[in-house]
């Protein structure tokens, strides 16, 4: 069972559902893309005027990864959803059972030691390029790229094909686009992802307040000590749980599939006992 | 080990910031070649403008109560693409301002010309009805604005361009795909509603529809 998955299937879809559900009834929430603190950033430079209105669904957004940690990673992002659905990096597709930890084999008393971490300094240089290119050529150009809006940008293409029977050449683009940056692009995420910049910065500030949830192994339970390396084996960013430390959980997206899967239960989401 | 992967994370950004580069040089030189000046909601100050401020968040495509408004498709001309176009295949715009309302960036505002004033209408001679034959009246009489539209003495509409609001019921309720035999050298409809900005706009009088098809070239989801 992925029972964890299947949820972040469904919250995901979910968000999916609300907006296109929300197009047809006419309710204008807008797509994710008003919440895009890259995109609020990009339109800051590129139309030479702070949009204010965007800024508190912008806040919001940063807000919640701050208390709750990158969950919008790992639950909304249409880019872990094509993953949980169709594989990719860790979770192998709808039905796979296990990931693979880059760690394990080289160092299995601390597999954390070898996984890769979200590489912040990558991300910061593709947000200044991005934000000095949008400054020049006067448009939001990392938009054009986004997995998160190539998404939308295929669903309202569909709708289009459906309703009204007009054909574009993004249904073939915009899917083509997400196969190379989902996909093929493994590293996206961790090493390009601009939005994973301003995530990333929160999960640092995060990590120095002890009194947040995070992902916390009993030790007295915890079989790490005999060999088991579980946790890292099904983390999507390969984070041992058993031997984390607060900045091995700054990359945590909240997907809980450790906590499913570990053999003696003994992960819980808690906050610090001290 | 994690020096190497580090090293592959940056020749991975090093990639992803020269493809953004090249994406912004490529659509800034479509920019430039683009003839095409698009339909664009109420509000839109100009081409320009939109594109520096539009985040693509559909909530003016969302809002519109009769379907007008729709994100641009994918054409040579990438940086408009997802953002919106007024499309007069379900109804016509009655300058409810919704779009304007919900814009959050300021892409839309009711300072812009066009908040009261989206486009003008312009007649395709070869395609209209009228034109050739007399005895249509349509788009002068379902034209809510008074002598916008106006029948000469031979029954031709004329539009003028001065009153001419570019609301769309004349596009909308044209009846010439129905009226005459399909002739694939002209466009289905013998009036369009195009923007201020272009280049069909500036041609004095009724278009042809090889006039019109090359000033203000129609993309997927115009006919």
């Amino acid at each position: 069972m992925n029972k964890m998955r299947y949820l972040r299937i469904g919250v995901a879809l979910a968000v999916l559902a609300v907006v296109f559900g929300c197009t047809l009834a006419h309710v204008p929430v807008g797509t994710l893309c008003a919440l895009c603190p890259v995109g609020f950033a990009e339109l800051t430079v590129a139309g030479g005027a702070v949009p204010w209105e965007l800024l508190p669904g912008v806040l919001v957004l940063l807000a919640v990864v701050f208390l709750l940690g990158r969950v919008f990673c790992s639950w909304v992002c249409p880019t872990s959803l094509l993953r949980n659905l169709f594989g990719g990096r860790t979770p192998r597709g709808l039905t796979g059972q296990t990931g693979t930890c880059a760690g394990c084999a080289t160092d299995p008393a601390n597999p954390n030691t070898a996984r890769t971490r979200n590489n912040l300094a990558s991300q910061g240089v593709v947000l200044v390029v991005l934000l000095v290119v949008s400054f020049i050529v006067h448009f939001p150009v990392f938009c054009l790229i986004c997995p998160i809006g190539l998404v939308f940008g295929t669903l309202f293409a569909a709708s289009r094909l459906l309703v009204t029977w007009q054909p574009g050449w993004e249904l073939l683009v915009f899917p083509a686009m997400l196969v190379l940056e989902v996909f093929v692009l493994r590293r996206w995420c961790s090493a390009i992802c601009p939005l994973g910049f301003f995530f990333g910065l929160m999960a640092k500030a995060r990590s120095r307040l002890t009194f947040l949830p995070d992902p916390r192994v009993r030790k007295d339970v915890c079989l790490h000590n005999e060999g088991c390396n579980v946790c890292a084996t099904v983390c999507p960013e390969d984070i041992s749980a058993a031997t984390a430390e607060p900045h091995d959980l700054e990359d945590c997206t909240l997907c809980l599939d450790c906590r499913e899967h570990c053999p003696t239960r003994a992960i819980s989401l808690t906050v610090p006992k001290e | 080990m994690s020096g190497e992967v580090t090293r592959r994370q940056f020749c991975l950004a090093g990639g992803a910031a020269a493809a953004v580069a090249a994406l912004g040089g490529g659509g800034a030189l479509a920019q430039q070649n683009a003839q095409s000046v698009y339909l664009r909601p109420p509000g839109a100050v100009s081409e320009a403008h939109l594109l520096a401020h539009c985040d693509r968040c559909q909530r003016c495509v969302q809002v519109c109560p009769y379907n007008l408004v729709q994100p641009r498709p994918l054409s040579w001309d990438f940086p408009t693409v997802g953002t919106p176009e007024l499309i007069f295949k379900e109804g016509y715009c009655d300058f409810c301002m919704l779009c304007v309302d919900v814009c959050p960036t300021g892409a839309l505002s009711y300072e812009a010309p066009t908040a009261e004033n989206i486009g003008v209408a312009k007649l395709i001679s070869d395609a209209c009805v009228a034109w050739d034959w007399g005895g249509c009246t349509v788009c002068a009489d379902v034209c809510p604005v008074e002598n916008a539209v106006t029948l000469d003495e031979r029954g031709r509409p004329h539009v003028d361009e001065d009153l001419c609001n570019g609301c769309g019921l004349c596009e909308l309720e044209c009846p010439a795909p129905s009226l005459r035999a399909y002739d694939p050298s002209t466009v289905a409809k013998g009036i369009y509603v195009v923007s201020r900005e272009s280049e069909a706009a500036a041609l004095p009088g009724a278009l042809t529809s090889a006039e019109y098809e090359a000033a203000y070239r129609k993309e997927a989801g115009h006919e």
